[in-house]
């Protein structure tokens, strides 16, 4: 059976990865004044879920060595950790999350289907570390967070869509730049 | 002359922030709220907080009034105003880790022995988040200037848009990590600090006056919890 | 003595596999060989894209440790072979200055970026802080200057103290002048020269404007096309620097000559397409206008105006505000105060009006070569008249980013104008062309003039004194 290979990230790919973080962090930029105010369980992972899989779709096509989603979201999130701290710890979970999940099913991001699944889900995965942070710290029940259990639902189908959505996409873009010459 | 807030220490700041952020949304419903927030706003203004402060205004306004108009729609007037103090305690808790300056806490990471590549990812992502803006702003214009709406054809103006968007991400991330490698950095070797960040008498000063505040008040709400 | 550097035998590829056989190879360069002593100033020229920055990359060890490429040969650096070494072994003893200043720089003051490297050598505070002195006193720099807010020229001299600071001997530097204006490169090549002669840094300088450079050089290094089967380029070494100053002086005369007939014909053309009397009408004007930006203030009661069929080239320092006023004319942004206005609405601005951006990256984007130019052009014609003149035929189904920098600017440039605009602003379109293109994008111009029903207005930025003349005969000069 195959087994996840672990090889060492060089100054190239921890500069690109450091690049492509500040490009889909500036790029959900539009999308902040819904993730600061809406307090719904989910609407922020919805938010962020097409940016998100874009562009980190494009970064694990650059850099496909096993680790490079958790390096994103240590630089997102120790960005974030100046801003809104809590967010170090949505973006480090969600990573490690969606992360373990995509390798223990495809071993690498050679395989595309492993890109698509971590970079798609990335979003997803904010929302239970979102969900015990509120607990936490804001001392919000499960039920008071979900609210109409149907909105609930529909936010987290939007962020899994978007997501893979923005995967997609993300996979399109750096399968025509290969074709160039550029990736 | 440097700005006060620069002699906090990087690392006191952050840490200091973080136990802001999470003490100021648990306290958010106490009737003392109001005495908390108005004890750290005294405690940053000593410590001459007070640019940085005013930078966080025009964010406390935008976003106080998105997040009560919010809940202002199915929420009672105390929702209201607790959406309010969650932002103000949001802002409270900026004030510190936004004073930071980026070069001191990769020095003070460096220090702590943090590798170094998390701390020049951090440098380069923050660096770089205000470069993309711009590189942004010229890619925009150079999709009008060759004549393509959004609101014609949607599909080949995301094509416009992504497409010399990656390829500056492509360009700028090798440009940079050559000249990076050129500049004898290493992932591996330590290297030296032109500066070093040390815990100075003003910062042990902040840190005391800091718990002593924040600590009544954690002492306060542990007795709402029996 | 043994050289500075010693090239032998040393050969470049892009094809990649290891196996194929040399001769199936298509070589940039191939047994190359060449010494440079201690204390030499060399220029290397060439045409764009005939391999001047594959062979400084393959003597700073970029390539083959960090951009891919096939090579064999050797490279002695201080009698040391070091053709299979580390970049960062190299960097010990080369110093390399690239291009793209702006995104190199990851601090926000100048003293924490020249530190930086040697922080990276693990130098002692109290020597990196004389270094920085020395640095900062050498190139002007204020020690807590924001970079942020230097200038393209700034910038290039701050990367060039990051370098100087590490103290290598053998200083590479690829085209550090290519957005600078006379006085800052006149200064940086000053302290080169300063370098070279009194502390006998080696140094080798790539620049395609020669006739600045060459008062400074002992050599030249020139890259031109190689007779040999699946070689691009090889390397012609001239010691007479004098003589080839007078060879290159001949040859633009030539050329002005050549260009000056040639302009005739199509004046006369364009005579010809012209209904009535030259329209005169006045297409942007500019009145007491003021722009700050930051606390600084680049235009203050500034007025001009611009009628139709003019050919401006607007001159001036880096950071003066060429780009900015195109900005201003285009709408991209709005002036602090003062009137600007236009014969042309927003809405006609967006067909009327080509702008030709500094960087090709930024209005590039569709499939192919082909798609490119069709996109918006108006008449497939021209289209195919611009595909003969910058030789586009072999490419047109080619992925326009998989162009060389220059075939890139070209294509952009012929992009533009296929859709022949009315009014044309150009931002410095030179920037990286041999000769020989930037007498193609000189032609196209005409061509486009000739086609044009009303005559075209033509704005253009540039330092590049070879287009110049060609560009425009009224100039406005912009300064700090």
């Amino acid at each position: 059976m195959n087994k996840i290979k672990l090889e060492a990230f060089t100054i190239k790919d921890i500069v690109f990865l450091a690049v492509i973080t500040a490009v889909t962090l500036l790029a959900s930029g539009p999308v902040a004044p819904i993730v600061m105010t809406v307090t719904k369980l989910g609407a922020q992972a919805c938010a962020m879920a097409l940016p998100f899989g874009l562009l980190t779709s494009i970064g694990l096509r650059k850099v496909k060595k096993s680790g490079s989603l958790v390096i994103i979201g240590i630089f997102s999130g120790l960005v974030l950790l100046l801003m809104a701290p809590v967010m170090f710890f949505n973006q480090l979970v969600a990573t490690l999350l969606s992360e373990g999940l995509a390798l223990g099913l495809f071993k690498s991001y050679e395989n595309r289907k492993a890109v698509l699944f971590s970079a798609g889900l990335f979003s997803f995965f904010t929302i239970p570390t979102t969900a015990v942070v509120n607990i936490l710290a804001k001392g919000r029940t499960i039920a008071e967070q979900i609210g109409n259990p149907l909105t609930f639902a529909l936010l987290v189908a939007g962020a899994v869509a978007l997501g893979f959505a923005g995967a997609l996409i993300g996979n399109r873009i750096a399968d025509e730049l290969q074709k160039a010459g550029k990736l | 002359m440097n700005k006060p807030e620069k002699n906090i220490h990087p690392i006191l700041s952050l840490v200091f922030s973080v136990m802001l952020f999470a003490t100021g949304l648990l306290f958010v419903k106490k009737p003392w709220f109001v005495i908390y927030l108005a004890a750290f706003l005294i405690l940053l203004l000593l410590f001459r907080f007070e640019r940085t402060m005013l930078r966080t205004i025009p964010f406390v306004l935008i976003f106080g009034a998105l997040t009560a108009g919010l809940t202002a729609v199915n929420g009672t007037p105390s929702d209201i105003l607790y959406a309010f103090y969650r932002v103000l305690a949001l802002a409270l808790a900026a004030v510190l880790s936004i004073s930071i300056k980026p070069i001191r806490l990769v020095r003070a990471f460096n220090q702590l022995k943090v590798p170094r590549w998390i701390s020049l990812g951090l440098l380069i992502v923050i660096r770089f988040m205000q470069i993309f803006y711009e590189e942004i702003q010229q890619i925009r214009q150079a999709i009008v200037l060759r004549g393509i709406r959004f609101s014609e054809t949607p599909l080949l103006w995301a094509r416009a848009f992504f497409i010399p968007l990656i390829v500056r991400v492509l360009s700028i991330s090798e440009g940079l990590a050559i000249s990076l490698e050129t500049r004898a950095f290493s992932t591996e070797l330590e290297g030296s600090s032109y500066e070093t960040i040390d815990f100075k008498k003003k910062d042990r000063l902040f840190a005391a006056l800091f718990l002593a505040c924040l600590l009544p008040f954690i002492y306060l709400s542990l007795g709402d919890l029996k | 003595m043994k050289p500075t550097l010693e090239v032998k035998n040393l050969s470049l590829s892009y094809n990649l596999e290891e196996n194929k056989p040399n001769e199936k190879r298509l070589w940039v360069f191939k047994d190359l060989s060449f010494q440079i002593e201690e204390g030499e100033f060399i220029l290397l020229t060439g045409p764009s894209g005939c391999g001047k920055s594959s062979l400084i990359n393959a003597i700073n060890g970029v390539i083959p440790n960090l951009k891919d490429a096939y090579t064999e040969g050797y490279i002695y650096i201080l009698g040391n072979e070091m053709a299979n070494s580390s970049v960062r072994e190299r960097t010990k003893i080369v110093g390399s200055v690239f291009q793209n200043p702006r995104e190199q720089i990851i601090f926000d003051e100048v003293a924490d970026e020249i530190v930086f490297p040697m922080e990276n050598l693990g130098k002692m505070p109290q020597e990196m802080q004389t270094t920085l002195d020395e640095l900062l006193s050498l190139t002007g720099l204020a020690k807590d200057a924001k970079t942020a807010t230097l200038s393209g020229g700034e910038k290039q001299k701050l990367m060039t103290a990051c370098t100087l600071g590490m103290g290598q001997k053998i200083l590479i530097l690829d085209e550090p002048l290519a957005n600078m204006d006379a006085r800052a490169s006149a200064e940086l090549l000053e302290l080169l020269k300063k370098l070279s002669e009194e502390e006998s840094y080696t140094v080798i300088l790539v620049e395609h404007r020669e006739e600045m450079i060459l008062p400074y050089v002992d050599r030249i290094f020139s890259c031109v096309d190689s007779d040999a089967e699946n070689v691009c380029m090889e390397i012609e070494i001239r010691e007479d620097v004098e003589a080839y100053r007078e060879e290159l002086r001949t040859a633009v005369e030539e050329a002005a000559q050549k260009k000056a007939l040639e302009a005739e014909s199509v004046q006369m053309q364009s005579l010809k397409n012209t209904k009535g009397p030259v329209d005169r009408e006045i297409l942007f004007s500019v009145e007491r206008l003021d722009y700050k930006i930051g606390g600084r203030c680049l235009f203050n009661d500034f007025s001009w105006e611009i009628r139709r069929g003019e050919e401006w080239v607007v001159l001036g320092d880096n950071g003066c505000g060429k780009t900015t006023l195109f900005r201003l004319l285009n709408d991209f942004i709005k002036p602090s105060a003062g009137k600007l206005s236009s014969l042309y609405s927003k809405k006609e601005k967006r067909k009327k009006l080509g702008y030709v951006l500094q960087n090709p990256d930024y209005q590039l984007f569709m499939p192919s070569v082909r798609s490119e130019l069709y996109l918006s052009a108006k008449s497939p014609d021209f289209v195919e008249e611009l595909i003969r003149l910058f030789k586009l035929e072999d490419m047109l189904d080619r992925h326009p980013l998989s162009l060389s920098e220059g075939q890139k600017r070209k294509l952009g440039f012929a992009c533009i104008i296929a859709n022949e605009p009315e009014v044309l602003f150009l931002d410095e379109p030179t920037v990286g062309l041999d000769t020989a293109s930037v007498d193609q994008l000189l032609h196209a111009l005409e061509l486009l003039k000739a086609r044009s029903k009303k005559p075209l207005t033509v704005v253009s930025i540039s330092h590049d004194k070879r287009a110049i003349p060609h560009l425009g005969n009224q100039f406005l000069r912009l300064s700090k």
